[in-house]
């Protein structure tokens, strides 16, 4: 354990990973502010849901309206805009096909044969869910107007976004650093050859596991708090993240399980986080075939963008489109879309799950091989 | 100058070399291959730039008003195409509609009948001669708000940039304006050239980050510096560096201008970028091509700006954390706001004018006051 935590320092006592760390922090709170949302009128959103609670009900249009004519300029004007926006909602709910939006992303992505049928299928399965979305009133819920304010995508789209590469870069670093810190210091001879020997790669591995745990902590730990305090959502925490005023375009967000705001929120971090520990797998791997740190990190970055890139090179015709979308480099992409409708080549009730479970498997069992395989290989 | 050469072919070792090219396909193929197939970008669009083709093939490079009446009697002709194209087809008598500008009328208030046919004719059929009308009414009206710019009433033109206001009165009567450059195509290539950038940035940090690292870890720093040569070491090293960058951005930018001639703007080249069909004004008169040439220059300095910082990056670093942590926020930077900032949107009179010298002005002194000191600290550093 003593090991462990020494390896531990190396990576985080260096002094570029704090300068690291606090440009991101300022990055993150950049994109926060940068985008002037009016917190007046939002705080009048938190009110109204906090007094009169968040479905929205006749009581709640009535008791609406008396709180409207009593009060200030800005609040009535928030209050009766939202009475307006609420008189629209059922309209939608009600017409939206899904089966429609299926062939609207056929024809969009041009997929024929198996693939097109597999979303057609995704589709029919996100159909019977919104129906109980529909019959439960999930969607008649009060929440920051998404066409408004957008903030949905400020937070699990801008600053998730961009919290997740932060936390990966310098958890990817951080890996290459500690696994190649013998060869490049020099000092292999000495360590490999101690008593401890060729096992101390596995408290290397479970260092850079922990590094990623302490960076992933600080990164969302005060990125999150900061958020939350500048924009309040004391009364909205229980809204479903399906609520009709959180949609943001002409689809609305249709999430596979009924969940809240705050649960949403605990399921993103946890992704989130789980991602970082997939990152530092892949970058472990890649450590113990190459010996230098720098270009482990730049090969890295190579196996992300291949990643990224090879759904493109897929046939449009074949489910291979859909395997290859099951990869935690496209599963980074998009964080505002998990757990819900995502278009059609992720619109899989278990995707985020499958993706994690598989590939955990998957980077467990090759780094077990390849710390066997240290034990024994040619220095 | 011996020592130089062999810095640079230590530089381009094979391996450096195998991740330079795959970064370059993955790049292309996520973020640059996308504005050469698909330009000019569906429809209107293409009908605009074979409008804009065929005008620059008749009356030059610059459509003055007597070009510009030609242009219009030809836009009556094609009228007449479209009317003949709708009286010998009898569907359109059944809807109600016997010449183009019914057609062209046809709106959420006309018969459902009529709605359907519209639909149908210009996005089943793709009717060319309705498209072609729709793109000439477009330039004609544009041609005669040509004294209208983008910014005309934008906040932005009013604000306190001593002579914007002159400026922009100066380009609305000027022959420039009349010019024929169409803003898709001007807009494509900044797309384009900006992406390019990006891709040679990171390839251009990534080839120089290892320079002085890649001796330090096989502990040659020492036996260099009791040769003859001894400290002046770096500032070989740098010059290398920047030898290195200029090869390699100039490939990069030579395979790059071969896959953008596929996308035939030619044509185009001698028209001044205050063009009518263009969303941009900028403080100085410039053909397409001289503002071509201004991005590729523009790049090429960044880029070695760029290299000589990464140089004094790998000279301080004490390990390679360090200097990839160093990297990234510069490749952040550079990738993130130096593109357009510092590259496509020089000379753009959103901009007051001397922001960009002075830019370049801070930018320049600051990477060599780094770099003159770095060489001085070298004189007298302790080895490690």
């Amino acid at each position: 354990m003593n090991l462990v935590l020494l390896e531990l320092r190396k990576a985080l006592a260096t002094p570029i990973v704090v300068v690291m760390i606090g440009a991101c922090l300022a990055f993150n709170l950049l994109l926060m502010f940068a985008g002037g949302h009016p917190r007046s009128e939002l705080q009048v959103v938190n009110q109204m849901a906090e007094s009169l609670g968040f479905k929205i009900d006749a009581q709640f249009l009535t008791a609406n309206q008396v709180a409207a004519n009593a009060s200030g300029d800005e609040e009535r004007a928030v209050r009766t805009y939202y009475a307006n926006r609420m008189k629209g909602i059922d309209n939608l709910y009600h017409h939206l096909d899904l089966n429609q939006v299926a062939t609207a992303q056929i024809n969009m992505h041009q997929l024929t044969g198996a693939a097109a049928q597999t979303v057609r299928g995704e589709y029919a399965a996100l159909g019977v869910r919104f129906k109980q979305i529909v019959a439960d009133g999930e969607y008649r819920t009060l929440f920051f107007d998404g066409k408004l304010y957008r903030m949905h995508s400020l937070l699990f789209r801008t600053l998730f976004g961009a919290m997740i590469f932060e936390i990966i870069i310098l958890v990817v670093m951080m890996t290459g650093f500690l696994v190649n810190y013998e060869f490049e210091h020099d000092t292999s001879h000495v360590a490999y050859t101690s008593r401890r020997g060729r096992r101390m790669i596995r408290d290397k591995l479970v260092a850079a596991l922990l590094a990623t745990t302490i960076v992933s902590i600080v990164i969302m730990g005060t990125t999150l708090p900061v958020y939350f305090h500048a924009y309040n959502y004391t009364g909205l925490w229980h809204v479903p993240i399906s609520s009709a005023f959180n949609a943001e375009y002409s689809l609305p967000y249709i999430s596979w399980w009924d969940l809240s705001i705050a649960q949403f929120l605990a399921a993103c971090v946890v992704l989130t986080y789980g991602c970082a520990l997939l990152f530092a797998g892949v970058a472990f791997l890649v450590s113990t075939w190459i010996r230098n740190s720098y270009l482990v990190f730049v090969a890295s970055a190579i196996v992300l963008g291949v990643g990224v890139a090879l759904p493109g090179l897929m046939p449009n015709s074949s489910n291979l489109v859909f395997l290859s979308e099951f990869t935690p480099f496209t599963l980074i992409l998009n964080p505002h879309l998990w757990f819900m409708e995502s278009g059609a080549f992720t619109t899989f009730k278990f995707y985020e799950i499958w993706t994690f479970a598989v590939w955990f498997v998957l980077l467990s069992l090759l780094s077990v091989l390849r710390i066997k395989r240290f034990r024994t290989q040619n220095l | 100058m011996r020592i130089v050469w062999y810095e640079i072919r230590k530089a381009f070792n094979w391996r450096i070399l195998l991740l330079l090219a795959l970064i370059a396909v993955i790049m292309y193929q996520l973020f640059i291959s996308f504005y050469f197939q698909h330009f000019p970008n569906g429809r209107p669009e293409s009908d605009d730039y074979k409008l804009g083709v065929a005008l620059v093939n008749k009356y030059g490079n610059v459509m003055d008003t007597s070009a510009f009446n030609q242009f219009k009697l030809s836009y009556d002709q094609d009228v007449k195409a479209a009317d003949q194209y709708i009286q010998t087809r009898p569907e359109f008598a059944d809807a109600g509609i016997h010449n183009y500008a019914e057609f062209k009328n046809v709106d959420a208030a006309s018969t459902e009948q009529a709605q359907n046919l519209h639909g149908k004719v210009l996005l089943t059929d793709q009717a060319d001669v309705f498209w072609k009308l729709q793109s000439e009414e477009y330039w004609i009206d544009r041609y005669e708000h040509k004294s209208q710019t983008f910014y005309g009433n934008n906040t932005v033109a009013a604000s306190a940039v001593p002579g914007r206001i002159e400026r922009l009165q100066q380009v609305v009567t000027s022959k420039g304006r009349m010019s024929i450059l169409p803003y898709f195509v001007v807009n494509n290539y900044m797309n384009l050239i900006e992406m390019t950038a990006v891709l040679i940035f990171f390839s251009v940090i990534v080839l120089t980050g290892p320079i002085y690292m890649r001796d330090r870890r096989n502990k040659m720093i020492h036996v260099q510096y009791v040769s003859r040569t001894g400290r002046r070491l770096l500032s070989k090293k740098t010059v290398a560096a920047l030898i290195s960058t200029f090869v390699l951005v100039t490939i990069e930018l030579s395979v790059f201008f071969m896959l953008y001639a596929r996308n035939k703007t030619s044509m185009f080249f001698a028209s001044s970028m205050n063009s009518f069909m263009n969303d941009r004004v900028l403080w100085f008169n410039l053909t397409f091509f001289q503002y071509i040439v201004l991005t590729v220059v523009a790049l090429y300095v960044l880029a070695l700006l760029v290299t000589l910082l990464v140089v004094w990056m790998s000279s301080i670093s004490p390990n390679t954390l360090t200097l990839i942590g160093m990297q990234v926020l510069g490749a952040f930077l550079a990738a993130r706001y130096m593109r357009y900032y510092l590259m496509t949107d020089i000379g753009d009179i959103r901009m007051a004018p001397f922001i960009h010298p002075l830019a370049y002005l801070l930018i320049i002194i600051g990477i060599a006051t780094l770099t003159t000191l770095r060489w001085r600290r070298e004189r007298r550093l302790d080895i490690q």
